[in-house]
């Protein structure tokens, strides 16, 4: 196919955006241009992300693979491995030009290295207050065609921050209850007349559209007590290290490393401190929580306490619409797919030469009714960081069925949960279904490479250029 | 460092033998590889490369440098400013050292170079910075690779059938890295700085001279020719001594930072070498000695995993062939050649010694 017949395809990434809360009966925010793409598209009710949080999520997307496959830590950072092949290069072999926007937080994951045009917006920069524009502008100078352009938006991030911050900096919709439960919803409702303003640049004649999400939030649960409750835990976790910390780190900064040798131990000390004292702070609280709650709602306190990173529907379920030629409109489909088929899906529907990568799979014949296989989505509770709390779970989940449990001990921290009959995760039946769960563990342990599950260290990733290197050198010392 | 510098050209050198006379010196230091790379990232480590990520002559990118701690960082993090002077990028881990430069083997005139070096050094002394010099003498491999790497191969008969040719042009590239070694440390006195340094000087390990078809130099076999390596510590608060029983090249770095009153560091793994300061000091101790080679068998290239692994007491070694599932087992006291497979006659032996390297190996697995 020329160039000139390829479709352009515009990526759009809601950062935290729920499934539940951009279609369907959970939903309270006001979002008539939602509404109506969601008319005018192929619209995904069960998709679901590889990790709960955006490094690993996008890794995973953009490769096909899962995060521990896709995911390496370099240094203190987990960053995309590098030397994996992956779907943006694809495309600009297939003579496509690529754009990114995105939060300039996740830097370190790489991206300016894949995108021929990468550009970053500052963390208080929302769609509200002047990125919007900026996005509008870009798409009306003129993007080379073909172009694939990868818009992540983090207006949803709003919600982590306390509530004084967000009345203060975040849209008019925020306080007023008629645009949704929550404030939550309430910043879906103000992301809405946005999302028509860049998509009016947009010729969805030859544009692919596809809007999904990373990752779920626990936040969307929250209203009412629950987000009043989930904003004093906010405030509780601001730290306020005082002045005698101040003037130490200051000190401690301007003192030579070989100087002090003890360095990362008393930094270790100190966080460790902080974080037992910050746990005193926070968990009495949840023992004065009404025993009649629900155990999701007593799972939601609890992730508002400490933010364990499990596998939970309310991380992973995230949305899924798709637009453009040949793409049927008012189409709804029910059946489990996984963000990893989202790329192989787009390759198929602009006719683009190319197998998929890793374990992704088309997901066009089921848009056209076709018969197909549901395919069991991996769900691991990684982290952004190395540095951030992660509690190594991995899983396992099916339309009927999610298992998870330790990362490196199938015998610790076992579920099992009914989807069908217990949406919200509630009772773990894995006791008394034995059965199920070895079955969902054999479907777990085939997926596990050379290192288990175990992410890769940079060093550890002898590449090609490195190895030619290599060879070049023991060649001069006669080796070869 | 002298690299591919043989024991028996070593103590019969004229400017090695007046050094060994005035130092502790360690004549039979096993080397954890019979091969520049995975040989100075065990010395570096203090550690074997199955634990540290470099046991092939292609892992040095691989090099856990998060977990092991090197002498040059230690050094550099205790003040010191380090300077290393090396034969090629791949050599030693780069991590500690605040300059670190490759010189041309074939055409830099090392003596002279090494001699600025030092004079460089003796500028920063007088401005009463202590510094770490690494130098490496890689004229011996220049020979090697010029005459014998680049003309025959593992197998070539020529080769194996004139060992007295071999023999007297090793000895001439060993006369040069003698006068070399004199050179070098007579400028050290020159400069004053012989008195108050630590001078080590170490050889990586060994070089065939036709000893065994296969082994047109070394990093193939674990036979003693390569895997003895020496070291030597001039210092004055050291005795002057010669220890005949066997150490380990590993033991090099906890050695150097005992001397320099550094305390290891135990935000880093603990390093599998031991000090030998109790040795110098008279302590009878036996220790024993893990190595891994690569042999490249019928290929034009190194492996990438080892696949010979030794273990070496002070009278026994039990070799296991990896590549062809294969063992031996050599007296070393009766048979100091290793001619004589004895891994058929002394099964007791042997599974002690296998036994040991499995410790050895499934400890690395398990850190």
């Amino acid at each position: 196919m020329s160039d000139s017949l390829k479709p352009n395809v515009l990526f759009l990434v809601l950062d935290g955006l729920r499934s539940d809360k951009f279609h369907g009966p959970n939903k309270t925010s006001i979002t008539p241009y939602l509404d109506n793409l969601i008319k005018n598209g192929t619209y995904f009710e069960q998709c679901v992300s590889s990790a709960p949080c955006t490094v690993p999520s996008v890794a995973s997307t953009i490769t096909s693979l899962y995060p521990f496959e896709c995911v390496v830590q370099d240094e203190n950072v987990f960053t995309i491995n590098q030397k994996l092949e992956n779907y943006i290069q694809n495309l600009k072999n297939q003579g496509y030009t690529t754009y990114a926007t995105y939060q300039e937080v996740i830097y370190f994951l790489g991206l300016d290295k894949i995108y021929d045009h990468a550009e970053t917006y500052s963390v208080s920069s929302k769609l509200w207050n002047g990125l919007g524009e900026q996005i509008i502008t870009k798409l009306q100078n003129n993007m080379k065609e073909p172009w694939f352009y990868y818009l992540h938006l983090y207006d949803l991030h709003l919600l982590s921050y306390p509530k004084e911050y967000r009345l203060q900096n975040g849209p008019k919709e925020i306080s007023d209850e008629k645009f949704g439960i929550n404030q939550y919803e309430r910043v879906i409702s103000a992301i809405d007349p946005w999302l028509k303003k860049i998509l009016e640049q947009v010729d969805l004649q030859k544009t692919i559209v596809v809007i999904t999400s990373d990752h779920g939030t626990e936040v969307a649960s929250y209203s009412g007590d629950l987000e009043n409750y989930n904003d004093k835990n906010i405030e509780s976790r601001l730290h306020n290290p005082g002045t005698v910390f101040n003037i130490a780190q200051k000190i401690s900064n301007s003192i030579p490393k070989n100087m002090f040798p003890g360095k990362k131990k008393f930094s270790k000390l100190y966080t460790d401190r902080t974080r037992s004292n910050l746990k005193k702070k926070m968990l009495p609280k949840l023992d004065e929580i009404d025993k009649n709650i629900s155990e999701y709602e007593k799972r939601l306190m609890r992730t508002s306490v400490w933010g364990d990173s499990f596998v939970y529907d309310d991380r992973f379920r995230i949305p899924l619409l798709i637009l453009g030629p040949k793409i049927p409109s008012n189409k709804k489909i029910k059946q489990q797919v996984r963000s990893i088929d989202i790329f192989p899906t787009i390759f198929e529907i602009a006719e683009l030469n190319k197998k998929s990568l890793g374990h992704g799979k088309s997901l066009l014949p089921l848009i056209q009714n076709n018969p197909y296989e549901e395919l069991p989505a991996f769900l691991e509770g990684a982290a952004n960081s190395p540095k951030f709390v992660n509690k190594n779970i991995i899983g396992i989940r099916t339309s009927e069925f999610k298992y998870f449990r330790d990362k490196y001990d199938s015998a610790i921290e076992i579920h099992l949960y009914d989807l069908k009959n217990d949406p919200l995760e509630e009772k773990n039946i894995a006791k008394n279904n034995s059965f199920i769960v070895k079955k969902m563990e054999e479907m777990l342990i085939k997926l596990q490479n050379d290192h288990g599950f175990k992410y890769e260290k940079t060093e550890q990733i002898l590449d090609i250029d490195e190895e030619k290197k290599i060879e070049q050198e023991l060649r001069k010392l006669g080796y070869m | 460092m002298m690299d591919g510098a043989r024991l028996d050209r070593i103590v019969t050198g004229k400017n090695y033998s007046n050094l060994i006379s005035n130092s502790a010196f360690f004549p039979k230091t096993i080397t954890y590889a019979p091969y520049t790379i995975a040989a100075l990232h065990a010395v570096f480590s203090g550690s074997y490369g199955h634990k540290t990520g470099v046991d092939s002559y292609w892992s040095t990118p691989k090099f856990k440098k998060e977990e092991y701690k090197t002498l040059s960082l230690y050094l550099q993090q205790n003040g010191y400013y380090t300077h290393a002077d090396v034969i090629n990028d791949l050599v030693l881990p780069k991590i500690g050292f605040d300059s670190f430069v490759v010189h041309d083997e074939e055409n830099d005139d090392l003596t002279i170079r090494h001699k600025l070096l030092l004079d460089e050094m003796k500028n920063k002394s007088n401005q009463n910075k202590d510094f770490f010099l690494y130098l490496h003498y890689s004229n011996i491999h220049t020979g090697i690779m010029q005459k014998v790497l680049k003309k025959y191969d593992n197998f070539s008969e020529e080769y194996f059938s004139r060992k007295k040719e071999n023999e007297k042009f090793y000895d001439g590239l060993f006369e040069k890295a003698d006068v070399y070694l004199g050179e070098i440390i007579a400028h050290c006195k020159k400069l004053g700085l012989a008195e108050n340094s630590l001078i080590v000087v170490i050889s990586d390990h060994g070089i065939s001279i036709g000893e065994k078809i296969g082994e047109r130099a070394y990093g193939v076999y674990c036979y003693d020719y390569t895997l003895i390596s020496t070291a030597l510590f001039n210092h004055h608060s050291l005795p002057k001594k010669i220890t005949e029983n066997q150490i380990r090249s590993i033991d090099l770095l906890p050695t150097i930072l005992e001397i320099l009153s550094i305390p290891m560091d135990s935000d880093y793994k603990q390093i599998d070498g031991k000090s030998l300061m109790p040795i110098i000091h008279g302590n009878h101790e036996e220790r024993i000695a893990f190595s891994q080679s690569g042999n490249p068998l019928e290929n034009k290239q190194p492996p990438k995993e080892p696949n010979v692994f030794s273990i070496r007491t002070d009278k026994w070694k039990f070799i296991s062939n990896i590549h062809n599932n294969t063992e031996e087992l050599y007296n070393l006291q009766n048979d100091p050649t290793e001619e004589n497979n004895l891994i058929d006659s002394n099964p007791e032996i042997s599974s002690k010694l296998r036994e040991e390297m499995n410790n050895i190996l499934h400890e690395g697995k398990l850190s």
